[in-house]
């Protein structure tokens, strides 16, 4: 599944993130293998994510989120 | 470090770290300066360059000189973003680099600070933000994070002025300092280095071109092999295990507060939603409108300045020379003395009325604006907002992070206009622009509408104000989004904590903003006055007066004496709104004066800003369609408010 497809509460790996995200999202700490949580995620909106162990959410665009690939903890 | 001979040598000392972990807080510190600060990423969007303040005992001793750089914040250095791109510069001519970190984001922020290790630079770790970590019962083990990195760390808390005097002598002794040495460079990163370490002059370099940054390679005249990008994937991979590793060994188990459950509610899409118009409500129509433009203005204008300081003046003035209160006549010629009486305390008397609007209505009201955007921003509010908006703003051509100089311009748009360069496409950058030029109020312009609205009484009038301009903003950003070619960015961003914010420092923020506001408005408005009241005295006045009846009573139905407050709203917006209280108009005409004065054209100073952003072309075709929509929307609210007020 996509991480579109995530509701809110629900604790994630992500799985892939398409070479052209890799970077940007690897800098704000987020990469391929992490375990995360769902904080937010509106229709349309961005989803909300909060990394395990982590203080910090990254907010990602509802499009690039549709290219990321995660299994549902 | 750069040396005259003669002359004291100085050492320069940049701040890096990620963004939103207190970098300008610590700036502000070292050099007695002021660069804005908030509670939300990108603040910084210019490089600040100080002096490290001196005690007198210091001065004379010291034979160097020390240059504070306060840098925008970056994720990693690279050539990716304009920012890193401005960072990694600094960083390369750097003698020490303090590395900022937030001891609430380690697993974040020490990415950045393996990758600045690896570069092989004189550098400080500083864990800010350390009292809200102990907040959250998050302990640091300091010594394991010096020595994984074989870096000197110390802690601090900026805010709170903790650990920044430390930081202070810690600089001062940096020449002196035998221990200062690079930190632990990672022997897996050190592989991919070494190719290059032979080619180029120092390290950093060499790690930058290992890392993909063609620039650095061009500069150093190596062109990148095929398999570049793949390395940088390897060495960032490496460095986020070590990262990783480094944490789960460092940093304790979080334990989240009340105030973080309240912030993950604000992102909610229902929750967060109200809480949105709740806010607005709260700031725009009760603080600003009912309590700032009500109460304090209309306490001050009446009870002091209008009951005491004119009367005063004009006693004062009138005992030397005579003055014409409303005349429209020329005296000019026939009488200087009383020409003159009048520009100093006539009508738009630049000893009655201007002060009285200067400090009874435009203090107050910036400050008050000032203020509330100053607890937004530091409360950690506004990213929130711009997760919310990111679909909305989305199908206008931008996205959510628009929403910071869109909510800025309410304070001033020649400023945020500035701030859209955090925005990262052309395209958005220019819808921004636009919908600031045509539908975003300054805060004082705001304050007095929101004062007009309120006097009117009830929540209706400002119903329909605030929904014509929603309704005008929403459509022009559809049709720009279709016009305007190119992409938009998106919005991909870090949500910092929620935060109760400090009083002291809310204050020092709102008195500095509030005094570069008013030391901008003061020259302008008198220049103004003066202008307006030498039209009275010659009589020119009287003509384009006359010549705008037309324009005003047939088209918006306006009495003529309103022309006044749109010729002041071309030279800045905030004058817009001057004498309009004293007007007697309806509740539709001042519905619709409200309307097409927000509308109208931006002021010179943003106009100005728009072609150094953008062009002359665009600045322009702004201000042309300013008075197309301003007029055409007031002229139908002119002929449908009758019915509904």
């Amino acid at each position: 599944m996509n991480l579109n497809q995530v509701k809110p509460g629900q604790s994630i790996k992500i799985d892939f993130i398409p070479e052209d995200l890799e970077l940007r999202l690897f800098s704000l700490g987020i990469k391929a293998g992490d375990s995360a949580e769902c904080i937010s995620h509106s229709y349309y909106g961005p989803v909300v994510l909060r990394k395990d162990r982590a203080f910090n959410q990254v907010a990602i665009t509802h499009r690039f989120a549709e290219a990321i690939s995660v299994t549902v903890k | 470090m750069s040396f005259i001979k003669g002359e004291k040598k100085t050492i320069k000392v940049a701040l890096v770290g990620n963004p939103n972990v207190g970098k300008s807080v610590v700036f502000n510190y070292l050099t007695s300066s002021y660069v804005d600060v908030s509670n939300y990423a990108g603040t910084t969007i210019e490089v600040s360059v100080g002096n490290l303040k001196l005690s007198e005992t210091e001065k004379p001793c010291s034979d160097y000189a020390f240059q504070v750089i306060d840098t925008p914040g970056i994720y990693s250095v690279s050539n990716l973003q304009e920012e890193e791109t401005v960072t990694r510069d600094y960083i390369l001519e750097a003698d020490l680099i303090i590395n900022v970190v937030s001891a609430l984001s380690l697993g974040r922020d020490l990415f950045l600070t393996k990758q600045l290790a690896d570069m092989g630079k004189p550098m400080l770790v500083l864990i800010n933000q350390y009292d809200e970590a102990k907040k959250h019962k998050i302990n640091v083990k300091v010594k394991v994070i010096s020595q994984a990195l074989g870096l000197d760390v110390e802690l601090s808390s900026a805010t709170l002025g903790e650990g920044l005097e430390e930081l202070r002598n810690y600089i001062l002794n940096f020449i002196d300092n035998a221990k200062f040495k690079p930190g632990r460079i990672s022997k897996e990163v050190d592989n991919y280095c070494v190719p290059y370490l032979e080619m180029v002059f120092d390290r950093a370099s060499a790690l930058l071109i290992a890392e993909a940054d063609a620039e650095v390679a061009k500069a150093n005249d190596i062109v990148l092999p095929s398999n570049a990008t793949s390395h940088r994937k390897e060495i960032y991979n490496i460095r986020n295990r070590e990262v990783d590793e480094l944490v789960r060994e460092a940093v304790s188990e979080i334990q989240f507060a009340w105030m973080d459950k309240l912030g993950d509610l604000f992102l909610n899409p229902v929750i967060g939603s109200l809480t949105a118009v709740v806010v607005v409500y709260t700031f725009l129509f009760l603080f600003l409108g009912v309590f700032v433009a009500g109460t304090t203005v209309d306490f001050l204008e009446n009870n002091i300045f209008k009951a005491y300081y004119e009367p005063f003046m004009r006693n004062l003035v009138g005992s030397i020379i005579p003055y014409d209160s409303s005349s429209m006549t020329s005296t000019l010629f026939t009488d200087p003395a009383r020409a003159l009486g009048t520009i100093l305390v006539g009508d738009y008397g630049v000893l009655t009325l201007t002060i009285t609007y200067l400090y009874a209505l435009l203090l107050p009201l910036v400050f008050g604006f000032y203020l509330g955007l100053a607890f937004l921003e530091d409360s950690g509010y506004l990213p929130r907002l711009a997760v919310l908006v990111d679909g909305v703003l989305s199908s206008l051509g931008m996205n959510g992070r628009a929403i910071i100089p869109l909510i800025l311009g309410g304070g001033c748009v020649t400023m945020a206009t500035v701030t859209t360069r955090l925005l990262s496409t052309k395209k958005e950058k220019l819808i921004t622009i636009a919908l600031l030029g045509l539908t975003i109020p300054c805060s004082a312009q705001l304050g007095v509408i929101q004062g007009l609205l309120t006097n009117i009484g009830g929540f209706l009038p400002w119903l329909i104000w605030g929904g014509t301009l929603f309704l005008v903003f929403v459509l022009t950003g559809l049709v720009l989004n279709k016009l305007v070619p190119g992409e938009c960015g998106h919005f991909v961003s870090d949500i910092p904590p929620i935060r109760l914010p400090i009083f002291k420092n809310l204050m020092q923020k709102t008195i500095q903003r509030t005094k570069v506001f008013m030391n901008e408005a003061i020259p302008a408005f008198f220049i103004a006055a003066l202008v307006v009241s030498v039209l009275q005295v010659t009589g020119i006045l009287k003509y384009i007066i006359n010549w705008a009846e037309p324009i005003l009573a047939d088209v918006l139905l306006l009495p003529k004496e309103v022309t006044l407050s749109f010729i002041l709203g071309m030279i800045r917006r905030d004058f817009g709104a001057f004498g309009l209280m004293e007007i007697p108009l309806s509740a539709a005409q001042l519905v619709t004066v409200c309307v097409v004065l927000t509308l109208f054209v931006p002021c010179i100073a943003t106009v100005a800003v728009m072609i150094k952003e953008k062009n002359l072309k665009i600045a322009m075709g702004i201000w042309v369609s300013s008075w197309i929509l301003a007029l055409g929307i007031g002229a139908v609210l002119a002929r449908v408010l009758p019915f509904v007020l």
